[in-house]
């Protein structure tokens, strides 16, 4: 099956700023991905150049298993609702679904009409009166009714209050389950992400740290707690993220294929948003990133 | 998208043919007054002789009213480049709607080709009516100056300002493209359009076809009619140049006038010395020539044509630019 997003040594250069730099991944179909990362990580980037309105500067990115924006075809496959979701101020909430019956020929005006009556939106009322969460739910129903195989949302939740943003996945959870189509979803926020992604992708210093299925990365990542030791004695085919020693303790967060069996220690899970931490901060703390954002400054 | 192209626009398609409107019926008025004043004016001078100079005299009583309805053909399409044109982009991507726009199942370059032929063609048509409507009006004035090519008319009257419309349009979407900010392109937009309505006829207007060469006998005929009489230097430098009569034409350059041995004819001086009155008859009995070089007058419509191609091709040039370019920006 054509794998929903690949990457391959896809970077992205303002100036002399990078933006993204040497991302590889492949996604396999079907799959709702998080992409987490700081603010400037490169996800909206990597989401743009998803959607074909930036161009790699090295690199090759298929979605769907077609070049981005390549034609009508690929345009229709792939629904976006970008930052802070921009909508047409002046246009009416009717207005914006005739733009997209218009616009789009895989159009389900039915459901389109469906989601602004379940939203009770106005179709008279100007986009532009619209609040946060009502104009991101516009852009939802927008990006949902033209029947996409893939939606790429950037950052849909961040301007939401709490219930909004609820509302908000739950409709977009909704859409999936429904349509069965693949979803790449971004946010700062792990939380945001977690009830409903089942693949994870963390950005940070503008590089892939991490990037799986959901399960397989908590099933192979633990912490160990134990006294004080040095790495260098945990079972081979152990990788350590990250290392914490107070003066009797230690503290590793280690990737592992196999069960750690060490009576001198306790091994515990990890939640998503630990794991998603552990690989930031490892980022934050390499050589190379301090020198980066010095250059970035 | 031609949908979208009018719902995003209809607002300012609206106003700009309410204010066309407007000056119509401004133009119908003035215009049908200018006809009568024209006709009385005409049937005076045949009775009662002198209509040279009553035909100026009407020219120059309409001539200011003339001035401004002529710079608001010229500045309309102008306008239209400027407050149509370079917003056409730079506002979607101000307000971050491109995003929106281009991610629906409409490929950036179709999108750009129907909103940029949509918005031109309203502007076309705004600018050709309004054409149309002051080449009517002008009708009278145009007969008793009997200078059409005169740079102010020539460029308010029949098709160019089709030509400069569409031209200006592409003006401004390629500026708002390249420059992505919606006030200086406006700014580019007005500055280019007005200096290209400044090099066009004093540069390249007058080469578009190669002018015609003629050669009048200065008798006392072509004396009687003649715009103007001029003594330029003095002695043996000194150069007589007559305005010689061609309505409608364009006269782009006259030699001084000659003697029959072909040298340039040092005499006028001292057939003024004879006074005024002879002076026409001494000049005329010296048996002269002057040559001139002019576009005759019945090339306008050649020239009208050929300029508003000229100005439409540049805006498929201009059109084809702002295609290649919008597929690069981001």
């Amino acid at each position: 099956m054509t794998a929903m997003l690949e990457a391959s040594g896809l970077s992205k250069l303002y100036g002399r700023h990078e933006a993204l730099s040497d991302c590889t991944l492949s996604v396999p179909a079907g799959r709702v991905v998080g992409l987490v990362g700081a603010n400037g990580a490169g996800k909206t980037t990597l989401l743009k150049m998803a959607c074909g309105l930036v161009a790699p500067t090295s690199g090759t990115i298929k979605v769907l298993g077609e070049s981005p924006a390549a034609d009508a075809a690929q345009l229709a496959k792939v629904g976006y609702v970008a930052q802070d979701t921009p909508v047409y101020a002046r246009l009416s909430v009717a207005d914006h679904l005739r733009l997209g019956a218009r616009l789009n020929p895989s159009w389900d005006h039915g459901l389109a009409e469906r989601r602004i009556r379940q939203l009770g939106l106005n179709p008279a009322q100007r986009a532009g009166t619209l609040s946060g969460g009502q104009r991101a739910q516009l852009a939802l129903a927008l990006a949902v009714a033209k029947l996409p195989e893939l939606l790429i949302l950037d950052e849909p939740v961040a301007s939401l209050d709490p219930l909004a943003r609820r509302t908000f996945l739950r409709n977009l959870m909704e859409y999936v389950a429904e349509h069965s189509a693949g979803v790449v979803l971004s946010s700062h926020l792990v939380a945001d992400l977690e009830r409903v992604c089942d693949y994870l992708v963390v950005l940070a210093g503008s590089r892939v740290r991490l990037a799986g299925e959901v399960d397989e990365l908590l099933a192979t990542h633990v912490r160990i707690t134990g006294p004080r030791r040095d790495p260098g004695t945990l079972p081979t085919g152990v990788e350590v993220i990250q290392a914490d020693h107070t003066d009797r303790q230690s503290t590793f967060i280690v990737r592992t294929d196999t069960p750690i069996d060490d009576s001198n220690c306790s091994v515990g899970e990890l939640s998503l948003e630990d794991l998603v931490l552990t690989y930031m901060a490892q980022a934050a703390t390499e050589p190379g990133h301090g020198i980066l954002s010095e250059a970035a400054r | 998208m031609i949908w979208l192209t009018w719902r995003q626009h209809r607002s300012q398609i609206v106003v700009a043919f309410a204010a066309l409107g407007a000056v119509a019926i401004t133009l119908a008025i003035t215009g049908v007054q200018l006809r009568h004043s024209y006709d009385d004016t005409l049937a005076g001078c045949r009775a009662h002789g002198g209509c040279g100079t009553a035909l100026a005299a009407f020219g120059s009583q309409y001539g200011l009213l003339e001035t401004y309805v002529s710079a608001v053909l010229i500045a309309v399409p102008g306008l239209i480049g400027a407050f149509w044109g370079a917003p056409l982009v730079t506002r979607e991507l101000e307000t971050g709607t491109y995003q929106l726009a281009w991610s629906q199942s409409v490929p950036r370059t179709r999108w750009l080709v129907v909103k940029l032929g949509s918005v031109a063609a309203a502007g076309m048509a705004a600018s050709g009516l309004l054409s149309l409507l002051v080449t009517w009006w002008a009708g009278p004035l145009d007969h008793a100056h009997a200078d059409r090519f005169t740079p102010e008319a020539f460029a308010a009257r029949g098709v160019v300002p089709i030509g400069y419309a569409a031209f200006a349009v592409a003006l401004g979407v390629v500026s708002g493209v390249l420059i992505r900010r919606t006030v200086p392109a406006m700014a580019v937009t007005l500055a280019v359009f007005a200096a290209v309505q400044i090099v066009m006829p004093l540069a390249v207007r007058p080469v578009l076809m190669p002018p015609a060469r003629s050669t009048v006998a200065l008798d006392a005929g072509t004396l009687a009619a003649a715009s103007s009489i001029e003594v330029r230097g003095s002695g043996s430098d000194s150069r007589l140049y007559v305005g010689l009569s061609h309505p409608d034409s364009w006269v782009l350059s006259k030699d001084p006038a000659v003697d029959p041995a072909g040298r340039a004819y040092q005499g006028a001086e001292s057939c003024l010395a004879a006074g005024q009155a002879q002076f026409t008859a001494c000049v005329a009995e010296a048996g002269l020539q002057q040559a001139e070089t002019y576009q005759p007058a019945d090339r306008y419509w050649r020239f009208q044509w050929f300029e508003a191609a000229i100005f439409l091709a540049l805006a498929g040039g201009l059109a084809g630019l702002g295609l290649w370019a919008v597929r690069r920006l981001e």
